[in-house]
């Protein structure tokens, strides 16, 4: 495929970054990602066991810097961090389901702080899972089990929220991902109804995507969401293993499938490296890889690039979007 | 309100169609009914056994991880948390069967497949579920079909198909061997990406025509031009194959047998109870559900209480759901799949493609210690949901004199059976005690611990290892 | 004890997932060690030489030290033919001396057998660790493991069982419900009789750190924690021939050097710690330790770690054991590798029937499934 066209926009692949590893270079089960200052990227990983979890923090160029974080209760540690964001200072911060607490980290890894208390009540939490910054640096988390988003400091004051059970506006039954577009309002992916749901900063419902009529475009557990600067928006679908894309009124434009024909850097060396495995992928038919399988977590960067992070391939898919595209003529 | 015998054959059937319930699900089966109860084990609806997306949610490393305890951990949480409590104990059925073992497969997600394969199918009909085997990759690896070739036979799997999976040995000869392994000639795994860099991928079923002997076969007294459906649909027909497997369920889901090496010259326990089997085989075109509503509604099945040493698998699983605290996403599990292993029951690794042997070869001093340890440790702690309830029953029936105390206690944990003698020591323990009130904060939280003991002590006795 | 004569003991060290060859006996003269070597060579100044073209692994002083004492034996390629580079396939392989099926007898359940023929001691052979590793196992050949030494036996993870005394009633009621007058049929009593065996059993093997006092003080770590249990056990003569322990993992695909330095920090620390604390005793010289892994590692690098090889190297420690290097170590020459990895030259079942024959006196053939070359590394028995 290696791009996708649709609805005066061309979506191209351009590289991907990552591959299986249990430390330094590549991912292990990627849970969500952040995009850092001076191209350094900040990778979740929830791991296969208690050794092999860890942030990874490498650069877009797939130089790896360093791992941070491991698995634990202990401060700075993890027992299923589920959702990553920076602050301005580019601070980490991390939600874990289990633990029902944020933690805080410098970019270099170093313990700040955490909090974050376990229970229903208002600034109490219950699974939080998805969280994002908004402009003023304050903390939207996704409070899954309570079913609904709360706002703090990002100290961990506890400034409002909103969202019961169920699957009416405003409802959410074990919502997942979060994100802010320019304009302030915020997105959630309502994972288990199928759909993202767009709010204003104080939680006032502004509309969904997912529910299309025909069953185009529908989503299946959807885990991330991220929206560009044309407003359009971008949605992980995990259930499906493919990247939702919808106009800001929610019209569905196209899916992404994954098109990562070219290994990254780390994968090629692991190949060379290995002529077992050179030869086991010459027999084969290796397009089941480019596929996406588990897409979990999408961002974008500051020219609107997209980053797709895979669970299940350790890696990030990169693509490229072109604007006011115009169709060549049919008959060419 | 179902009576006391009600609810211990409701308990009977739970332990072995299942892996036990707790008394609130007992009271609840057995006012439905035991014949209703048994249907509704035989027909799992459409919906999974489990939730597969939080399944996923919470344990992402389950789709990523290469280590055998993710897929043994997996497949525990399954057997705790189903509803579909004999879908998932058919599979361990079938797994103990058709033992295929990570020691040579080196491939613990195939050997999942495998599981859920049987999962699947695994109440289906028997020939269905040879096809389905015979295709299914972990098995062909693990029994070197893919070196089964056109003009160069694999006699692996056409032998154990034979000795091992349908119609034991001593009832085919070493012709017929090679007759059914050329008829499996061509049936391999197709080709995939490698499990790294780039994560995992599944193996498939693939059948090469170019590799198959199209030639004519004679096997066991019939000639064509078999394949390996061909095969299946003759050894089916055997009634040697009917009473190979009448006798695997036997020893499953009602009583010990002589372990299968053995079965050739030491006739079964109860033969008409074979028989019955058998007939229920031959009646219904090998139809797994119809023999299993036979058994389940049979006389020798509701008279073999705790007549069968429980697996390793059966007593964590089972200890665990009375525990009451492992329902649902949690952390812990590896532990539990772990505790299978070092009690004798390595899931998805067994000896060899002849599997564990059961009954009383499942305990040895080191596996008896850890069976009484796990259980003891777990239902000793009154802080778990399980336990909880047990205290609280008790505590609903007021005052109890130690003798009172002991037959709550042996109720509802089970209810476990004990014979005279495990009582009079329990009653002894019991006694040194006195009286279980409830009417202080004191007295309740003495009670409570010395429900703990109780239970701990229920747990080791010997009576405690049998279903 | 009534015996006078000490019999003579073997301790098995298992360092599981595949130790890297090349970085633990490290050929520091050969240029092409180097080459294949760009991210994960060791480097000179560093690595401990012990011969004019061999090293050991800068973690490895410890072992430096063994081998000047003259009480170690290096086996250079140590393997088998068609070497499999699966973890699992190969420790079976090397645990029951079946690389051509799926073996169910691990060769040292055979040894325990031909040295306790009747099962006469359950602390004949002891492992250290959760479950019982297949090299153990036989049918009807009972075997001790234990997880923790220091709270081994019946019921001893019970926090409502208060101390002392009310365990105590615990484990005398645990021994009567498990008594013959209790049994009814014979699976009855049989776990009876498990049952009582398996209380006895607890009861001498947690005498052992009781008896127990040393001046060596061994590190904080799992393998010393093991080593430690093996001496104690060892130093309070209850009959324990055959001894096995394992550490890991050493599958070292990622970030190789800072995990193999510490693992064999570790694995040094704690075997020189052992025969130290063995001899503080006088218990030294009816021991030997036998250490190997289930294959070496690829002789490329990846850039951080290196992937599944074959040959690999394998040691014999004690007093009584002849120092020196026996095999050679497999040529690095592009031509003379198999698919990137060292070609195996020694069969492991050669080294286990070393030990067999020359160490315990027993026949060695069925006990590895055939006839082997010996090495010198034991005198002959």
């Amino acid at each position: 495929m290696l791009t996708t066209v649709a609805a005066g926009r061309v979506y191209d692949f351009s590289h991907c970054m990552g591959m299986y590893s249990t430390s330094g270079i590549g991912f292990l089960v990627p849970q969500d990602f952040a995009l850092g200052s001076a191209d350094t990227l900040y990778v979740l990983n929830r791991g296969v066991d208690e050794i092999t979890m860890r942030i990874s923090k490498c650069t877009l160029n797939h130089e790896f810097i360093a791992d941070i974080g491991r698995a634990g209760t202990g401060d700075g540690q993890f027992v299923w961090p589920t959702s990553l964001d920076l602050d301005r200072e580019e601070n980490i911060y991390v939600s874990d389901e289990n633990l029902n607490r944020i933690t805080v980290m410098d970019k270099d890894g170093q313990f700040l702080t955490k909090w974050g208390a376990p229970g229903s009540a208002d600034g109490e939490l219950n699974r939080p899972s998805g969280i994002a910054f908004d402009s003023a640096d304050n903390l939207y988390v996704v409070d899954s089990l309570n079913n609904r988003v709360q706002q703090f400091t990002k100290d961990g004051q506890f400034l409002g929220g909103w969202g019961s059970a169920g699957s009416g506006p405003g409802q959410f039954n074990q919502p997942w991902g979060i994100c802010l577009d320019q304009q302030g309002n915020v997105y959630v992916a309502d994972w288990k109804n199928d759909r993202v749901q767009k709010f204003s900063a104080e939680g006032e419902f502004l509309g969904q995507f997912g529910e299309t009529p025909g069953g185009v475009g529908g989503l299946r557990r959807p885990t991330g969401v991220a929206v560009d600067s044309d407003g359009d928006v971008y949605v992980a679908d995990w259930g499906n293993h493919e990247v939702k894309i919808y106009e800001p009124d929610g019209k569905f434009i196209a899916s992404l499938v994954g098109d990562a024909e070219q290994p990254s850097p780390w994968v090629q060396d692991y190949i060379n490296a290995n002529p077992d495995v050179a030869k086991a992928r010459r027999r084969t038919n290796m397009e089941v890889e480019w596929r996406f399988r588990r897409p979990i977590a999408v961002n974008l960067d500051a020219q609107d690039r997209l980053f797709v992070a895979e669970a299940v391939r350790h890696r990030i898919q990169i693509y490229t979007k072109e604007r006011n595209y115009a169709e060549a003529a049919l008959n060419l | 309100m179902p009576s006391q015998e009600d609810i211990a054959l409701m308990a009977h059937l739970m332990r072995r169609a299942g892996f036990g319930a707790s008394r609130a699900e007992l009271e609840e089966r057995a006012a439905k009914g035991y014949e209703a109860t048994v249907e509704e084990l035989l027909n799992p609806g459409p919906e999974p056994g489990i939730d597969e997306d939080e399944l996923i949610r919470y344990f992402p490393q389950f789709e990523s991880s290469l280590a055998p305890v993710a897929a043994q951990t997996e497949w525990v949480y399954r057997m705790i948390n189903t509803r579909w409590p004999l879908q998932e104990k058919m599979a361990l059925f079938w797994h103990q069967l058709f033992a295929t073992g990570n020691s040579k497969v080196d491939n613990p997600p195939e050997l999942l497949q495998q599981i859920a394969m049987f999962r699947r199918e695994g109440l289906t009909t028997f020939p269905n579920l040879l096809v389905q085997l015979a295709q299914n990759p972990a098995m062909i690896y693990w029994l070197d079909n893919n070196g089964n070739h056109y003009g160069s036979i694999n006699e692996n799997w056409g032998r154990e198909l034979l000795e091992l999976f349908s119609m034991g040995v001593g009832h085919y000869s070493e012709d017929d061997i090679k007759e059914a392994s050329r008829a499996f000639t061509g049936w391999t795994i197709g080709t995939k990406p490698p499990r790294q860099p780039v994560g995992r991928f599944y193996w498939s079923f693939e059948f090469k025509p170019e590799d198959h002997d199209y030639g004519e076969k004679q096997f066991l007294g019939h000639s064509g031009n078999f394949d390996g459906g061909d095969i299946i649909d003759i050894v089916v027909k055997e009634e040697d194959t009917a009473r190979f497997l009448a006798r695997h369920l036997y020893n499953f889901f009602v009583a010990d047998e002589p372990q299968v090496p053995a079965w050739n010259i030491t006739p079964p326990n109860d033969l008409d109870a074979i028989d019955r089997l058998v007939q229920a085989y031959l009646d219904s075109g090998a139809d797994i559900r119809s023999i299993l509503r036979a058994l389940f509604n049979s006389d020798f099945f509701k008279q073999a209480r705790f007549a069968h040493v429980k697996s390793p698998a059966e007593l964590v699983v089972s200890t665990a759901r009375l525990a009451g605290n492992y329902n649902g996403p949690r952390t812990g599990f590896p532990l539990l799949a772990f505790e299978c292993g070092w009690q004798g029951q390595e899931l998805m690794n067994p000896p060899s493609v002849e599997s564990w042997h059961t009954g009383s070869e499942w305990i040895d001093g080191g596996a008896l210690v850890r069976r009484v340890n796990f259980a003891a440790k777990l239902l000793s702690d009154t802080s778990l949901p399980g336990i909880k309830a047990i205290v609280a029953g008790l505590k609903e029936q007021g005052t109890l004199s130690p003798n009172e105390f002991v037959n709550a206690c042996l109720d509802l944990a089970g209810p476990v059976e004990v014979d005279e003698g495990t009582h009079q020591e329990l009653l002894a323990q019991a006694q040194a005690g006195g009286d279980i009130t409830w009417d202080s904060e004191e007295a309740a939280a003495e009670s409570e611990r010395r429900t703990g003991v109780m239970l701990a002590m229920i747990a080791a006795t010997r009576e405690f290892q049998f279903a | 004890m009534a015996s006078t004569r000490k019999d003579p003991v073997l301790v098995v060290l298992q360092l599981s997932g595949a130790n890297d060859y090349l970085n633990t006996v490290i050929p520091f003269t050969d240029p092409l060690y180097r080459d294949y070597r760009p991210n994960l060579g060791l480097p000179e100044d560093q690595i401990i030489p012990f011969t004019d073209d061999l090293a050991f692994h800068p973690s490895m002083g410890p072992v430096k030290d063994v081998w000047e004492q003259g009480k170690m034996a290096i086996i250079h390629g140590i393997g088998y033919e068609n070497s499999s580079r699966s973890h699992f396939r190969s420790m079976d392989i090397w645990h029951t001396c079946e690389p051509d099926k799926v073996g169910t007898e691990g060769w040292l359940g055979r040894v325990i057998r031909d040295l306790d023929p009747a099962g006469e001691n359950v602390l004949k052979g002891v492992n250290f660790g959760q479950g019982l590793p297949r090299a153990m196992a036989l049918r009807g050949v009972p075997v001790t493991s234990v997880s923790d030494l220091a709270s081994y036996g019946v019921l001893t993870d019970v926090p409502a069982i208060g101390g002392g005394e009310e365990r105590e009633r615990m484990l005398e009621l645990f021994s009567r419900v498990y008594s013959p007058a209790i049994g009814n049929g014979p699976v009855m009593d049989y776990l009876g009789q498990t049952g009582r065996d398996a209380l006895k059993g607890a009861d001498i093997i947690k005498t052992a750190p009781e008896q127990y006092s040393s001046t060596v003080e061994y590190a904080d770590n799992p393998i010393a924690k093991s080593l430690k249990s093996v001496a104690q056990v060892h130093l309070a003569n209850l009959g324990t021939q055959i001894f096995y322990t394992q550490y890991g993992s050493f599958d070292t695909h990622f970030n190789q050097l800072p995990a193999h330095a510490k693992l064999w920090v570790d694995v040094s620390g704690a075997v020189n710690d052992f025969f130290a604390d063995l001899r503080e005793h006088d218990a030294a010289d009816n021991v030997v330790m036998l250490v190997f892994t289930e294959f070496g590692r690829r002789v490329q690098d990846n850039g951080t770690g290196c992937d599944h090889g074959r040959g690999g190297v394998a040691f014999a420690i004690g007093d009584r054991v002849n120092p020196g290097m026996y095999g050679e170590y497999p040529s690095l020459k592009a031509e003379d590798l198999i698919e990137g990895d060292l070609a195996p030259g020694y069969d492991f079942r050669g080294f286990y029937s070393t030990f067999a024959e020359r160490w315990l006196g027993l026949d060695a053939t069925p006990i590895v499934g055939g006839k082997f070359e010996q090495l010198d590394f034991l005198p002959t028995h």
